[in-house]
């Protein structure tokens, strides 16, 4: 066996073994608890077994200024910066089952920045005045050939502004 | 007893060049620099407080949102912490405003609505680099201010490199384990890769799969369960490459090109995990390998 420095201080050794510690126990405690306590974690994702062929999700729609009419804001990862799908989908629905009064704070936040980032040509989005959440459903088939083909699409609320007032519409 | 201990000691210590660790230091700061100069952390602090569910640190130390404007200075410091710690200047100050500035401004997101498994690693590797002597050689610390240590082997020049290899390790260990204990073999057994396959093809999530494969896997029982079987016995086998460089060799790549699957068949991109791979490779002992090369290439030039 190699020969073991001696010049490591023994301050340091201590220092590196309870750095092992705090490295092992983080992500055991994580481990037993089932619980992120970020950046320790017990890396849960996709331990689920997935059997059910349904998926539901929370997606943002843009209602234009000038037509009234909406669209997808989520096929444009930078219309809903800083967000992405999978973050803003997961922090709406937790919203939405814990205190769904806070919706309209989230849209009109969401929609303020989506504002002021077309307004400096961070994106080529139209002018929005709201912004409505759907949960949209799609049924899994084998070929994926329905991916625009929600079997379900429910507004869950929406957030309207006007030139000086904001109004707050639940369905 | 004492040869465990022995053992254990030899494992994080031995003396080891300190090239390996400076090369690292270089690699892996500036990779994360050039990955993150284009990303702005401050549209974070013009997000509602309807989205915010502090995680457990920014929960018990009751960290605030700050406002859009010191998020941007914040990380216009955390950036230029990043290119001094590449270069190797200032040593300890720089590392520990990539440390804390880096929990803030990576951590803020993780308090929006989903904690993402992408840059949890990055904060460990932070750490554990901010009590390593990475600057001993190859920075400016070291030629400038003359702080450099001696070019002799030592132990402060291995232990950081395992400490985060064990990292690597207990991650892909807890992801592995959380599999088995909530799915069983069920989760290799059943239709369950052949879904997760499939859900990934709807626009549930960006960035998305690059390709539309995962649709012919997902229709393939003889493709998709050796695949979940060989997940798990990548993640639950990562450990032994802590220990053996044979089972180095199976299960670093084995699971690096895992991370690369993942994101040409179903979209999650891992690649602060791939970057950090750059830990993995004994840099010390293929650079002469490259010098020697490079001597006889410029000798055949100039015969």
């Amino acid at each position: 066996m190699a020969k073991v420095t001696t010049e490591m201080l023994s301050w340091r050794v201590v220092l590196v073994q309870l750095g092992v510690f705090i490295l092992v126990m983080g992500h055991v405690v994580s481990f037993v608890r089932q619980r992120d306590h970020w950046p320790f974690s017990s890396y849960p994702m996709y331990s689920q077994v997935e059997l059910d062929t349904n998926i539901t999700r929370y997606r943002v729609y843009g209602v234009q200024a000038s037509t009234g009419t909406e669209f997808d804001l989520m096929t444009e990862p930078a219309y809903i910066t800083p967000f992405d799908m999978t973050r803003l989908n997961s922090g709406l629905r937790y919203m939405e089952s814990r205190d769904p009064d806070k919706l309209g704070d989230a849209l009109d936040s969401l929609l303020s920045i989506y504002e002021r980032r077309r307004l400096d040509g961070e994106h080529s989005g139209p002018p929005l005045n709201g912004m409505r959440i759907y949960s949209v459903e799609w049924e899994v088939q084998p070929t994926a050939g329905n991916t625009n083909q929600p079997i379900r699409q429910e507004l869950v609320h929406e957030f309207t502004r006007d030139i000086s007032t904001v109004e707050r519409n639940s369905p | 007893m004492n040869t465990l201990r022995e053992r254990w000691m030899s494992y994080w210590f031995q003396p080891e060049s300190p090239y390996n660790l400076a090369i690292c230091r270089i690699l892996f700061y500036g990779a994360f620099f050039l990955y993150y100069a284009p990303v702005d952390f401050s549209e974070w602090g013009a997000v509602s407080e309807a989205f915010y569910t502090p995680s457990f640190l920014f929960a018990v130390l009751n960290i605030p949102v700050l406002p859009p404007a010191v998020i941007a200075a914040m990380q216009i410091v955390w950036k230029l912490s990043l290119l001094l710690c590449c270069v190797g200047l200032f040593g300890p100050i720089s590392k520990f405003s990539v440390l804390v500035l880096g929990y803030y401004l990576l951590g803020l997101p993780q308090n929006m609505g989903k904690i993402h498994h992408f840059d949890g690693l990055l904060i460990l590797i932070f750490g554990i680099l901010l009590f390593a002597r990475t600057n001993d050689v190859l920075s400016a610390d070291a030629k400038l201010l003359r702080r450099g240590g001696s070019s002799e082997p030592h132990g402060e020049y291995r232990w950081p490199i395992r400490m985060i290899w064990l990292s690597f390790a207990i991650i892909f260990l807890s992801s592995g384990l959380s599999k088995l204990m909530t799915s069983g073999l069920e989760w290799i057994g059943s239709e369950n890769m052949s879904i997760i396959l499939l859900k990934q093809q709807y626009p549930t999530s960006d960035p998305g799969p690059i390709v539309d494969w995962g649709i012919w896997v997902a229709g393939s029982p003889w493709l998709y369960m050796p695949l979940a079987a060989i997940t798990l016995f990548l993640e639950l086998g990562y450990p032994l490459a802590l220990f053996n460089k044979y089972f180095r060799w199976i299960f670093v790549p084995g699971m690096f090109m895992a991370q690369v699957g993942i994101r040409i068949l179903m979209g999650p991109a891992f690649y602060p995990f791939l970057i950090a791979n750059l830990f993995w490779i004994p840099w010390h002992r293929l650079l002469p390998q490259l010098q020697k090369r490079a001597s006889r290439g410029n000798r055949y030039a100039f015969d």
